[in-house]
């Protein structure tokens, strides 16, 4: 609308101005010719044309919906927020340059507060964890304070700097800033203070002094001023400041206290602190907003504070108790199966142990073992060792006596027993295991001594025959030359035939098995063969004879004769000898057969 | 009640501190003491009703090697410029001074002790500084610390002027 307007008119006078120039009556007969097309409106026309000519009108006719129009674009799109955005940065900016102080202080109320807030937040994290750490003490105080220190890994001092946390607010000013007079005073009851407008002006004086005399920062201000055991703390304030003398370590919540209560006593009182005159009448809150800075923790208080129970640190301690108390009973029962096992061992028949090292994994033992010891079975995996043996020949009685069975290698009904180098056997052995039994190199497995008394030596049928067979066969008897009888003295041999004969008859008879016996008589080649044979014979039955006298069934008995060959000694050529052999019944015959047709002459003597 | 912070500024060795301890305590030395950083005092006075406790602070004289820091200034409500006529450069001190201080906070109440008065027979007043010094537009006073000679009259003055202000 506007530009189309500027054009109109600059058109109009573009129009105009040669007209008037070179023709000037004709001015006023278009005015009128105007009037006459446009009649009243001609004069809106020409007002509106001067408002936006004017800037002074244009721009007081635009203020009039400036804030209008632009709560009707916000409403509509974002497009005024990135407009101005630029120039608020620039204008806000510009301020701070000019002067931070003005944003500073009304940015006061909102801003400490919550940097307040967010730096508590991380201190009270931090000394939660701390506080946590110190109440969980459980032993009496230094005692517990040291454990602290080593357990938070602090230094005592600190520890103990914590512990007595105990302070005593003597005086708390608030002192205007600018002028440093006092604004109000309180002190607890039993101080005796200095003048406090002289002390609020000289704490004034003495801020100013440090910032002027070193160089700081216009931002930094004095916070804490410390003489001794006494401390200024100050918190400063757009308008005020708070200080307070204290004696003692102040918890970190007092400090919290003090910028709240400054800021209080700024909400309450913001404006008359600005327009401060010195007249102190009209604070009359100040001494109730002030009071909780006036405060004090005494060590009771301290102690009376509500003290959780360190159930973490109890647990932690019992389970501590109880864990060392396990593994030192673990590590003594370790040893001390150890050693057990080590004695066992050394019990044992045929070991020794001759060193052990019982820290090592696996735990290492060395000695003596004898081959034919067995070492005992370990109760339990735990006592998995690593060992290292040499051999030895152990004289211990019952490895002894394992030798000596291994040895002799007894049947179940053979009992050996082994006592001091002496060796009993008892109960029945073979006969032939009684024989290895004698040869046996006893001496070398430390038999000094053999005791068979009460030992049945017994004898399997087929080899008590065998034996009585072959001693049968060893037997002759020698005679006289020339006579068919024996002497007195071949009776004993004769009886020890008689013995034998009949004992295997005894043996052999229940079993249908025939022992037969031949019975052959010689001769010497002395004299004719008839007489001789006559005399073998006569010897033979004899003997037949007597065996006969003595018991001896003479079934399967024969008699025979042999003439002795040139050369053979007298001795041995006048004498009966004897074979017995076992037959069945069934090769009976064949033997008979075979008998028949062997060389000797048989006579058929059957008795 | 009403407080007031009051400062006294002036070159070195004009008398300050004596002014103070002579209206504060009536108490004269001849020692010499020279002030470092600030002295603060307290004087309570009652004008036309109102009583005024007067904090005063006693700034470190300035001299060549030694700037006043203004920043003492900040809050006060007047200030007694002292000058020791005995030495002329301290009125061109005090000249400075004033400049520096209405700089720093404004036109505030002030009142110009010209002191030592009892040696007023060895001031070397020149006509020069006469004029400026009634160019000043303030209240001057002739005062003596060691006689006490107005040196009520100069605080009065000064307190006055602050509460008509």
């Amino acid at each position: 609308m506007a530009p189309a307007m500027e054009l109109s008119a600059r058109d109009e006078s573009a129009q105009s101005t040669p007209i008037v120039d070179s023709v000037g009556a004709t001015t006023t007969e278009l005015q009128t010719l105007r009037k006459l097309l446009l009649g009243a409106e001609y004069q809106e026309l020409l007002q509106l044309k001067q408002q936006l000519e004017n800037p002074n009108q244009y721009s007081l006719s635009i203020s009039k919906i400036v804030s209008e129009a632009i709560a009707i674009r916000a409403q509509q799109d974002t497009s005024i927020a990135q407009a101005l955005g630029p120039t608020i940065e620039g204008a806000i900016d510009q301020s701070i340059k000019s002067n931070p102080k003005a944003l500073a202080d009304s940015l006061y109320p909102v801003m400490g507060p919550a940097i307040r807030k967010s730096i508590f937040e991380t201190i009270s994290a931090m000394l939660e964890g701390f506080n946590q750490a110190v109440e969980q003490s459980l032993s009496p105080r230094s005692l517990g304070w040291r454990i602290d220190a080593w357990r938070t890994g602090k230094t005592y001092s600190e520890i103990v700097f914590l512990k007595t946390l105990v302070y005593r607010v003597e005086q708390v000013f608030l002192i205007h800033r600018d002028t440093g007079l006092v604004l109000q005073h309180l002190e607890s009851s039993d101080i005796i203070s200095k003048d406090p407008d002289l002390v609020s002006a000289m704490l004034t004086a003495i801020q100013d002094f440090i910032a002027d005399s070193f160089q700081t920062s216009g931002e930094d201000q004095l916070s804490t001023l410390q003489l001794g055991d006494l401390r200024i703390l100050v918190e400063q304030g757009p308008s005020a400041v708070i200080a307070t003398a204290v004696r003692g370590n102040v918890t970190p919540d007092y400090r919290l206290r003090l910028s709240e209560t400054l800021e209080q006593c700024h909400q309450q009182y913001g404006q008359e602190f600005q327009n401060y005159e010195g007249d102190n009448t009209v604070f009359v809150k100040l001494p109730e907003l002030m009071r909780p800075c006036l405060s004090s923790l005494k060590q009771d208080d301290v102690e009376a504070l509500p003290k959780k129970v360190p159930w973490i640190a109890i647990v932690a301690l019992l389970m501590i108790t109880v864990l060392s108390a396990f593994w030192w009973y673990q590590g003594n029962l370790r040893h001390t199966q150890w050693q057990q096992w080590i004695e066992r061992l050394n019990a044992t028949p045929g070991v020794v142990v001759t060193g052990s090292d019982l820290s090592a994994d696996p735990v290492l033992i060395r000695g003596l073992k004898d081959p034919l010891a067995t070492l005992p079975a370990a109760d339990s995996a735990a006592l998995d060792a690593q060992y290292r043996w040499s051999t030895f020949y152990s004289t211990d009685q019952a490895i002894q006596y394992q030798r000596i069975e291994q040895l002799l290698k007894p049947s179940e009904n053979t009992t050996l027993a082994f006592d001091d180098g002496v060796l009993s056997v008892s109960g029945v052995a073979q006969y032939d295991w009684y024989q290895t039994f004698k040869r046996a190199p006893l001496a070398l497995v430390g038999v000094s001594q053999k005791v068979t008394k009460s030992l049945r030596v017994e004898e399997s049928n087929q080899i008590f025959i065998d034996r009585y067979l072959s001693d049968l066969a060893s037997v002759s008897v020698d005679f006289e030359v020339g006579r068919a009888a024996f002497d007195e003295a071949k009776i004993p041999k004769l009886y020890y035939l008689a013995n034998r004969v009949r004992q295997l008859q005894d043996v052999l008879l229940p079993k249908r098995q025939k022992l037969k016996i031949r019975i052959t008589g010689s001769t010497d080649s002395l004299g004719t063969d008839a007489e001789n044979k006559k005399l073998g014979l006569a010897r033979a039955d004899n003997v037949a004879r007597y065996l006969s006298q003595q018991g001896v069934i003479l079934t399967n008995l024969k008699t025979a004769f042999h003439l002795s060959q040139v050369g053979q000694s007298d001795e041995q050529a006048r004498r009966i000898t004897v074979e017995a052999w076992v037959e069945n019944t069934e090769l009976e015959a064949i033997n008979r057969v075979l008998s028949s047709q062997s060389g000797d002459t048989m006579s058929g003597l059957e008795l | 009640m009403i407080q007031k912070k009051i400062c006294l500024l002036g070159g070195f060795s004009v008398g300050k501190t004596s002014l103070i301890k002579r209206y504060v305590s009536s108490i004269f030395d001849e020692k010499y003491l020279t002030t470092v950083g600030v002295k603060i005092d307290k004087k309570q006075v009652e004008i036309e009703n109102t009583k005024v406790n007067m904090m005063i602070w006693d700034l470190a004289g300035e001299d060549d090697f030694c700037r006043l820091q203004m920043s003492y200034l900040r809050g006060a409500s007047g200030y007694i410029l002292v000058a020791d006529p005995t030495r002329p450069h301290t009125l061109d001190k005090l000249f400075c001074l004033h400049k520096r201080a209405q700089k720093t906070i404004g036109n505030i109440p002030a009142v110009i002790a010209l002191n030592k008065h009892d040696l007023v027979d060895q001031w070397l007043l020149s006509d020069s500084h006469l004029d400026e010094l009634n160019e000043l537009q303030q209240p001057i006073l002739k005062t003596s610390a060691k006689t006490g000679d107005q040196v009520q009259s100069l605080f009065i003055d000064l307190a006055s002027q602050m509460l008509s202000d």
